[in-house]
């Protein structure tokens, strides 16, 4: 299979070398004396018959080497030409054509009959004019000759097949090829045969069956049988051209001449004139079915008789090549099908193009691309619509040339995936495993450069896979697995990218043993291994310095290790990572972008500098406006910190690490000058930032980038649009600067560099980013330690007392404007239509007896206008929160202080920007809003009394849950972190185990354990709660014993996990996480 | 083939800090006026960033840098472009003069008395009566030179 490539090169350049040899031969024919000519028709003669040996086609290789001789002598002028040596030769070139077709469609050269052609070839070389009538007064077509003349040859060809069947019967696929190659040759000429009616004649017909049936033929005899069957038909027809009937005593006598076997082939040279494939184009497809069909009767009760018709179905379908795909074997099938399709592809329509074009043709769109975007800026500046028209068809024409320019570039990943069955066989065959290699759409496509850049690394993880993750035959016995592994790689399209997946059923990764390894080799401390989480761990493997492989074997473990992959993947912009399920196997997920020519970057700005960010390291940018934003940045050993979502992530200001202030000077200098005619604009724009004075509490941009798994901030002056960019490639002066990634030409003419996000980490981290990681690590533990809960997000508003209130983020479903027009009533309760049903809405003043007046009460509602509405989503419901104002959300890492409760409605308080804010409790306020769907629902709730054991140290999520558990009708016991949960546990029974995982004492996981481990006669199904669910902590999760595994915000999937673990499975469905 | 052989005896020449220089006029691609430049950070000296030329990217280079003098900034400098392995380079001189035709006879060996810091850049010494003019190699003067501290 690997040689598919090669072969496929082969066969294209065959065909097109055989077309310019037939026209170079005719023109040859009309100027015998050209020598140029002569020279060429010789030198492609010997290209080919180089390749066809090189690729061990001998026949074609001897064929091509017979002409090529002849050739050689009419080069040196030995033999003169003449039409009769040019008709040899095209006849020959007409047998490497058909040689070619074989191979394409069947892999192998298969028969043609080529004896015949050899021996005139080498009759030329002895200068001898054989004894041939003229070509033309035989196949001569046009002539409708006699209607017989074709249904003779069908039957000595047919009589050829068969005999070839019946001696040479336990080579079926040499009579296949034969069969479908001579249907091949049928179908193609069928147009120009009208005389598809021929009958057969009974003569003719007679001789085959008796042929037949005189199972004697020996083998021996059949290379000379095969010549003179094929050359029946030149004995018939011109007795035939005479007579215009058959001659059914030539026919007799050559069926005796052949059952006796005595026949002298060299003899009936003398009288063969026309070739096979002149046989052939007169054939008419019926009659070899007929003909097929009569055999397949006469056989019935002959001893081959299965044999037979096996072969017969086989061949009587060859008429039409789609259905015998169907009826044949599997592997023939495959390759038959595919034969077909490459049949037109190859030859048909396809052009070779030299790669450097393409390239070229690339970069000129490339360019094409950029003088696009500077005038559809141009144009959307100036004033003048029929130049905005024609650039917005500049615009699209460019779009749709870049996207089909970009196309030649892509090629299907099956290019370099089929090279991976011989391979993958290899090492299977020395490991004695058994592996499948198992190709998933192998017909995405990836830029030419892409897909060899990613051959290596792939072939690197394949031979992992089989070596060290399918085990050996007595291995999988062993783990109750077929005998059989299986590696499968998968490739499809995500998001903008394409994903390349390996996976194999072997025995997957040991976090302990890769653990244990990457200490010994000093990749990582104790201590820190002992944080890691196992995906974390297995990620290792990516580390240098490591490798796997126990002992070093010949196919992996040489030292290269998985590094190199991963590095080489990464150097082409794509990532790599690892999932493992010890015992079950390993995926290696590779992403891997569509092309690298263009990519959709996001424009920054610092000191007046552009740069380019590309989107794909691209996390999230963050804006710090007010004072206290600002205190999210911590400063630890003189390294920044920002505080991002309780993580502690390294920011680097992009000015100060690219000395930009030096530059921005050289700018200024190298630019004045001819800032007036050039640049004019561009300089004047770029002034107001001059101005801008780095103070602590202006407002700043961050850009929070990934390199290689590693979070880090950019701090920018401005944060700009995203624009597709075309990569230019810094010369080697620059290459060494590894922040820039290359540059590229913006809208307005001038050049931005493009930042490279693991070149920026580790040029610019002068303080060993490990380092940085540790210190960020450090910081976050004692954050932890101090606080020990996570972070709590609150919506912050104003109600009509214009006070500011705050309520749990999770609560809330969206935030909306509604117009004071479509508020509707019912009864006293106004309602809205929202997403096609009736929502209440609800304004809380009346509830928490406020001063403020809501403006839903009557007389407050005003004409027009809108409200602001805070949706809240409750059992399946959703409610309008009418507030005055939404303000923002807070995250703060403080307790609820329950302890000034002062009112219905507000669970307790939390401190925001040194003020108290009360938090609402939405539960009771519903509760008291006397809603009719909240009563019914309530009536509803018919269950069996079940004790719920609710653990979770914030008193906010513990009242939430708790509430909305009870509302349901559960008994909740509430317990404030793991060793109080499991004192409660140990001494009562409950029914369901609800529990938070960051907790002070002993946290969920541990939890968990501590009761799978100390009271497993409990058996409790534990269900876990966590702000964040991440692969790891599932992973990390069902070790210790969760059941169920769920985001604390997704209150809806909460209630149904509850209700279809302890009401049985007619409640909704639970959508879990493990 | 006359006209190669001509055109390969063809400096293009061109003033640094009031001396004279040429290169092979069939290495000059164009010569163009002052563009705008965009810096690049962290860059060596002699590297003045980078230009578009009708939408290639090119490296501009100080040749006064590179010869250790003094940038100047003069108003009126002019850009030769010239071809190297990686991309285009623009080497930023004072002024362009002239085509000079060099003949093969008025050429000398580089002295071992010139200064050390040009040394490396230059091939020959073109002898005129108007006065020398130095012929560089453009290989060197693009040439990717041993990262400085």
């Amino acid at each position: 299979m690997e040689n598919d490539a090669l072969k496929n090169e082969f066969l294209v350049e065959s065909f097109e070398n055989l077309s310019s040899i037939n026209e170079d031969l005719t023109r040859l024919e009309k100027s015998p004396d050209d020598n140029e000519l002569l020279n060429k028709i010789y030198r492609t003669v010997h290209t080919m018959k180089g390749s066809a040996s090189f690729l061990g086609y001998k026949k074609l290789q001897e064929i091509t080497h017979t002409g090529e001789n002849l050739l050689d002598e009419l080069r040196e002028g030995n033999i003169t030409v003449t039409s009769n040596i040019v008709d040899t030769l095209l006849e020959t070139f007409d047998i490497c054509h058909s040689f070619l077709k074989n191979i394409e469609t069947t892999n192998e050269e298969g028969e043609v009959e080529t004896q015949e052609n050899q021996k005139r070839l080498e009759a030329h070389l002895k200068g001898e004019a054989p004894k041939q009538e003229s070509i033309e007064n035989k196949s001569d077509t046009e002539v409708p000759a006699s209607v017989e003349d074709p249904s003779t040859e069908i039957e000595q060809k047919a009589v050829s097949q068969l005999e070839e069947e019946t001696v040479d019967s336990d080579d079926d696929d040499l009579d296949l090829d034969n069969l479908v190659e001579a249907h091949r040759s049928v179908t193609a000429k069928d147009k120009e045969d009208e005389s598809g009616q021929v009958g057969l004649s009974s003569a003719a017909l007679d001789s085959l069956k008796e042929l037949v049936s005189d199972g004697k033929i020996d083998a021996s005899a059949f290379d000379d049988l095969e010549g003179d069957l094929n050359a029946a038909p030149k004995v018939a027809e011109p007795t035939s051209n005479d007579s215009g009937a058959i001659n059914s005593a030539a026919m007799d006598s050559l069926k005796e001449l052949i059952s006796d076997g005595k026949i002298d082939s060299s003899a009936l040279d003398e009288i063969k004139t026309v070739d096979v494939s002149e046989v052939e184009q007169s054939v008419s497809p019926t009659e070899v079915e007929v003909v097929f069909k009569e055999e397949e009767l006469k056989q019935e009760s002959d001893i081959q008789e299965n044999k037979k018709l096996e072969e017969v179905t086989v061949a009587e379908p060859a008429i039409n090549p789609q259905p015998i795909a169907k009826k044949q074997s599997p592997e023939d099938q495959s390759q038959q099908v595919r034969g077909d399709e490459m049949k037109k592809s190859i030859v048909d329509s396809f052009v070779r193009v030299n790669v450097n074009v393409l390239d070229k043709i690339m970069n000129v769109v490339g360019e094409l691309v950029l003088n696009r975007n500077q005038i559809l800026q141009y144009a959307s500046k100036a004033d003048n619509s029929e130049f905005n028209r024609l650039s917005q068809q500049l615009n699209v024409i460019t779009s749709e040339l870049q996207s089909e320019v970009m196309s030649t570039r892509m090629q299907p990943i099956g290019n370099i995936l089929t090279k991976f069955e011989r391979l993958v066989r290899d090492i299977a065959r020395s490991h004695n495993k058994k592996i499948n290699l198992n190709l998933m759409g192998s017909e995405t496509e990836l830029d030419k450069s892409l897909l060899e850049a990613i051959k290596d690394p792939l072939v690197h993880i394949i031979r992992n896979s089989c070596d060290h993750g399918i085990e050996d035959l007595p291995g999988r016995k062993a783990a109750g697995k077929s005998e059989q592994g299986t590696v499968t790689i998968k490739s499809y399209n995500e998001s903008g990218q394409v994903t390349i997946e390996i996976f194999d059923d072997g025995k997957g990764l040991d976090p302990h043993r890769i653990g244990q390894k990457a200490v010994e080799k000093g990749i990582i401390s104790d201590a820190k291994l002992a944080e890691m989480t196992e995906s974390q761990i297995i990620n290792l493997i990516f580390k240098p310095g490591f490798s796997t492989a126990e002992k070093v074997t010949n196919i992996s473990g040489r030292g290269v290790g998985m590094d190199v992959v991963k590095t080489n993947i990464e150097k082409i912009g794509g990532t790599v990572s690892v999932t493992s399920n010890l015992g079950h196997g390993t995926n290696f997920k590779l992403r891997i972008p569509l092309t690298l020519a263009i990519v959709p970057s996001l424009m920054i700005k610092s000191k007046g500098e552009n740069f380019a960010i590309p989107q794909l390291n691209l996390v999230e940018l963050v804006r710090l406006e007010t004072t206290q934003d600002h205190e999210q940045i911590e400063t630890v050993s003189g390294s920044e910190f920002l505080r991002l979502r309780g993580k502690l992530t390294p920011i680097f200001r992009l000015d100060k690490e690219l000395s930009l202030e030096r530059v921005q000077q050289k700018s200024k200098e190298l630019n004045y000058s001819n800032s007036q005619d050039v640049l004019g604009e561009a300089v004047d724009n770029e002034s107001p930032n001059l101005q801008l004075v780095e103070s602590d509490y202006e407002a700043k941009n961050i850009v929070i980038l990934n390199a290689e798994d590693n979070v880090f901030g950019i701090v920018v002056d401005e944060i700009m649009d995203t624009e597709e960019i075309v990569v230019k490639a810094l010369n080697n002066k620059l290459k060494d600067i590894k922040i820039f990634g290359g540059a590229t030409i913006m809208g307005d003419g001038s050049v931005a560099l493009i930042l490279d996000a693991i070149g920026f980490l580790s040029e610019v981290s002068h303080i060993d980013i490990e380092k940085a990681e540790d210190l960020a690590d450090e910081a976050n533990a004692q954050n932890t330690a101090d606080v020990f809960t996570e972070h709590q997000e609150n919506l912050l508003f104003k109600l009509y007392d214009d006070r500011v209130y705050a309520m749990p983020l999770t609560l809330v479903s969206r935030l909306e404007e509604f117009e004071v027009s479509r508020i509707e009533k019912t009864g006293n309760q106004k309602i809205i239509r929202y997403l096609n049903a009736p929502m209440p809405l609800i304004g809380v003043e009346k509830a928490l007896k406020l001063d403020g007046k809501s403006i839903l009460e009557e007389d407050q509602l005003p004409e027009g206008g809108s409200l602001s509405c805070i949706v809240t989503k409750i059992r399946g419901h959703n409610f309008g929160i009418i507030v005055k104002e939404v303000l923002d959300i807070s995250i703060d890492h403080t307790n609820i202080d329950d302890t000034a409760v002062d009112r219905e409605g507000i669970i307790g308080t939390i401190y925001i920007d040194e003020k108290t804010v009360p938090l609402l409790d939405l539960y009771s306020i519903l509760a008291a809003q006397n809603l009719g769907i909240l009563k019914r629902e309530k009536k509803n709730v018919n269950m069996e009394p079940k004790t719920i054991l609710l653990v979770d140290d914030s008193p906010m999520y513990r009242k939430l849950e708790s509430d909305s558990l009870r509302e349901i009708g559960y008994t909740v016991v509430t317990a404030n972190h793991g060793l109080d949960g499991f004192e409660k546990l140990r001494d009562q029974d409950f029914d369901l185990l609800i529990t938070d995982i960051e907790m002070p004492h002993l946290d969920g996981f541990g939890f968990a354990k501590k009761v799978r481990d100390e009271l497993p006669a409990k058996k409790i199904p534990i269900i876990a709660l966590s702000t964040r669910v991440s692969e790891k902590d599932l992973e990390k999760g069902r070790e210790s014993g969760f059941n169920h595994h769920l985001e604390k915000f997704k209150k809806e999937e909460v209630v149904d996990l509850v209700n279809s673990i302890l009401q049985g499975s007619n409640y909704g469905n639970s959508s879990t996480a493990s | 083939m006359e006209i190669a052989q001509q055109q390969a005896n063809q400096y293009c020449g061109f003033k640094i800090a009031g001396e004279e220089y040429a290169i092979p006029v069939m290495e000059v691609q164009e010569v163009i006026k002052p563009l705008q430049v965009t810096t690049v950070p962290l860059a060596q000296d002699e590297i003045r960033g980078l230009i578009n030329l009708r939408g290639q990217i090119v490296t501009s280079l100080s040749l006064r840098k590179l010869f250790g003098q003094d940038e100047q900034l003069s108003q009126d400098y002019m850009n030769i472009i010239v071809r190297g392995d990686d991309g285009l380079y623009s080497l930023v001189v004072d002024e362009v003069t002239d085509i000079i035709d060099v003949e093969d006879e008025s050429v000398e060996r580089v002295p071992d008395t010139i200064n050390p810091r040009i040394k490396r850049f230059v091939d020959r010494i073109f002898k005129r009566s108007k006065g020398l003019v130095i012929l560089l190699k453009i290989d060197e003067l693009i040439k990717l030179e041993e990262k400085r501290a």
